[in-house]
């Protein structure tokens, strides 16, 4: 038998209170796999990040994690089952020093691995280094997402949550977020779920992916599929024929 | 007569004013992490000061000394962290969950309060001579032990107050800054989803806030017993207009600017409201033969009219004015009068 999914979501609805935005999602995300999920604006690609992540309320349906339910229980402890998630918006705390925000990124971890982590982090990320007694809010933009980034590294989780690393960013900082996640699925075989406003880029590194719109699945598939899809891609994706 | 207060009023104020700071800073911490507004800081602090109450009763009655301060901050504060502790977790977490908003919880803490000082107040009631033996009805005045400097009686309470507001301060902003918890609580109040999704346990982290916030507010509640001369749990409704008044001049949000707007408004409401009657009787009523009222018992017109004042020219508190530009607005003003 083949192993389980890395994240297995069966027929899902969700929302916020009563604003009910996510109908019947269902998708599966094969370990070591960069899986995609695109969709125009407000088709709830954030919220179901959230939702893998527990931050919504869910009306119904189920979130599998390695074959195991964690529908119900609360995020900190999805962060402990090897889950990482990097936010759209608020993705780094402001008033926290960088040497802060990145202790807060290891949380789970013991003093002396957390250590050892930053020190490693900060190899990747050598800009930090200079930066690490100053407060957040005093970083560029650009630099606010390479620490965010950076917090959803030192983990070192299973399954990393992306809802869109590379907005805002220049070109050049744009691709190395996409080859730092290239590197982690090939050399560190981790699982990827990426949530991308530029479509065509994620869905040229994308193995699979999900074409959410209204909050309703519209296409799943071979990601390279549905990059050659005229028709979805012109009508949703703003991909040009 | 001088307009300036004595020296043992003076002190007083002081030590009136560390509390409300102390009880301020406690209301702004539940605020920031919880988001209720806490109408019964003040009475959840009376179990400080009815713990002192039968600390004194009990033990220092024979063996009076200046321990009692610190004893009472101690206990007192450990007893009322664990009240507001049980507040949190059986009622305001349970209501919260249930989808009330703020208004369901502030009026639930409402009625929190008049529970509070009634449960209190029947309890000392009670007491004559079941609960509190020794000490007749419930004052403690003449159980303070004092100093005697010049021609002045200096009460313990009002340097034993100050001392606790420094220190409580110091050890909080330490656990803050220094502990992984203490970061992690305040990366909670800046942002709960991505502290939980980094493996806060955000619930933990509130209910931690609450006993920390009674924690302060049992130590002040318990060493103001001296400043009101004796346990009265329904002084609570008084005191908590001047704790509210503080924590909306700090900002309502951050907990040290809590404890300076608790400050200022507790000094405010002694010192100021002395200077303007002692202004108002030498030279209005001796002068001008005003009505000679004393202004002393409209203290409240301190803090609210603080309040006030705030609202209108700063709406986001002490917190919310950038002070660097405070300060490099008047470096320029200063260089411009020289220009
Ligand atoms: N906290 C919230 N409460 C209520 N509704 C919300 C909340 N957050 C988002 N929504 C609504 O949910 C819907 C989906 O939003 P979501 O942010 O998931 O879209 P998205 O696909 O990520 O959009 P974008 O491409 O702009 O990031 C939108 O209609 C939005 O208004
Ligand atoms: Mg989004």
């Amino acid at each position: 038998m083949s192993e389980a999914p890395m994240i297995e979501v069966r027929e899902l609805n969700a929302g916020y209170g009563r604003f009910h935005i996510l109908f019947d999602v269902s998708l599966e995300v094969e370990p070591r796999e960069i899986f995609i999920i695109v969709g125009p604006n407000g088709s709830g690609k954030s919220t179901l990040l959230k939702t893998l992540f527990g931050l919504t309320k869910v009306y119904s349906g189920s979130v599998k994690l390695e074959g195991r339910d964690i529908t119900r229980i609360p995020p900190h402890a999805r962060a402990k089952l090897g889950m990482a998630y990097l936010p759209q918006v608020g993705n780094v705390f402001a008033e926290l020093t960088v040497a802060e925000n990145l202790k807060m990124a290891g949380y789970t971890l013991e003093a002396s691995e957390l250590e050892e982590r930053i020190r490693d982090v900060l190899e990747v990320f050598p800009f930090l280094k200079q930066k690490l007694n100053a407060k957040a809010k005093t970083l560029s933009g650009g630099q606010r997402q390479l620490l965010a980034m950076a917090m959803a590294l030192i983990r070192e989780p299973k399954v990393f949550m992306f809802d869109e690393p590379t907005a805002g960013l220049a070109p050049k900082a744009a691709k190395e977020i996409i080859d730092k996640m290239l590197w982690l699925r090939k050399e560190k075989g981790k699982t990827i779920v990426l949530v991308e406003q530029n479509a065509k880029l994620a869905l040229e590194i994308g193995d699979r992916a999900i074409l959410l719109v209204s909050g309703r699945v519209a296409y799943r598939g071979k990601a390279s599929e549905l990059l050659a899809d005229k028709e979805l891609g012109k009508k949703y994706l703003g991909l040009k024929g | 007569m001088s307009i300036l207060p004595s020296l043992p009023y003076t002190l007083d104020a002081l030590a009136y004013a560390s509390a409300i700071g102390l009880l301020s800073m406690g209301l702004s911490l539940t605020y920031a992490t919880t988001k209720v507004p806490n109408f019964a800081q003040a009475s959840i602090a009376m179990f400080g000061a009815v713990t002192l109450l039968l600390l004194i009763d009990r033990y220092y009655y024979y063996h009076p000394g200046w321990s009692v301060f610190l004893a009472g901050v101690v206990l007192g504060g450990l007893v009322t962290g664990a009240v507001a502790w049980l507040v949190y977790v059986t009622v305001l977490k349970p209501l919260a969950d249930r989808g009330n908003t703020v208004i369901g919880l502030m009026i639930a803490t409402f009625a929190l309060d008049i529970i509070f000082v009634n449960v209190l107040t029947a309890y000392l009631d009670e007491a004559h001579g079941v609960h509190i033996p020794k000490l007749i009805g419930a004052s403690i005045t003449s159980f303070e032990p004092r100093l005697h400097i010049g021609d002045y009686i200096v009460y313990g309470y009002t340097i034993a107050l100050p001392i606790t507001a420094v220190v409580l301060t110091v050890i909080f902003h330490l656990f803050l800054t220094r502990t992984k918890f203490g970061v992690a609580m305040r990366a909670t109040i800046e942002n709960p989803d991505l502290a939980s999704v980094l493996g806060v346990n955000v619930n933990l982290v509130y209910m931690v806030s609450w006993f920390l916030s009674g924690f302060l507010a049992g130590a002040a509640g318990a060493l103001m017993a001296y400043t009101l001369k004796g346990v009265d749990p329904s002084a609570a409704e008084l005191i908590i207009v001047t704790v509210f008044a503080g924590s909306i001049v700090g900002g309502l949000e951050s907990v040290y600017w809590g404890l300076i707007g608790g400050f200022i408004v507790g000094l405010a409401e002694k010192l100021g409201m002395t200077l303007l009657n002692n202004f108002y009787r030498d030279y209005f009523v001796l002068k001008w033969h005003a009505p000679n009222v004393s202004l002393l018992n409209y203290e409240k017109f301190m803090s609210l009219g603080l309040v006030v004042v705030m609202l209108l020219y700063a709406p986001r508190g002490l917190a919310g004015i950038d002070w660097g530009a405070v300060a490099r607005r008047l470096g320029l003003r200063r260089g411009g009068g020289g220009r």
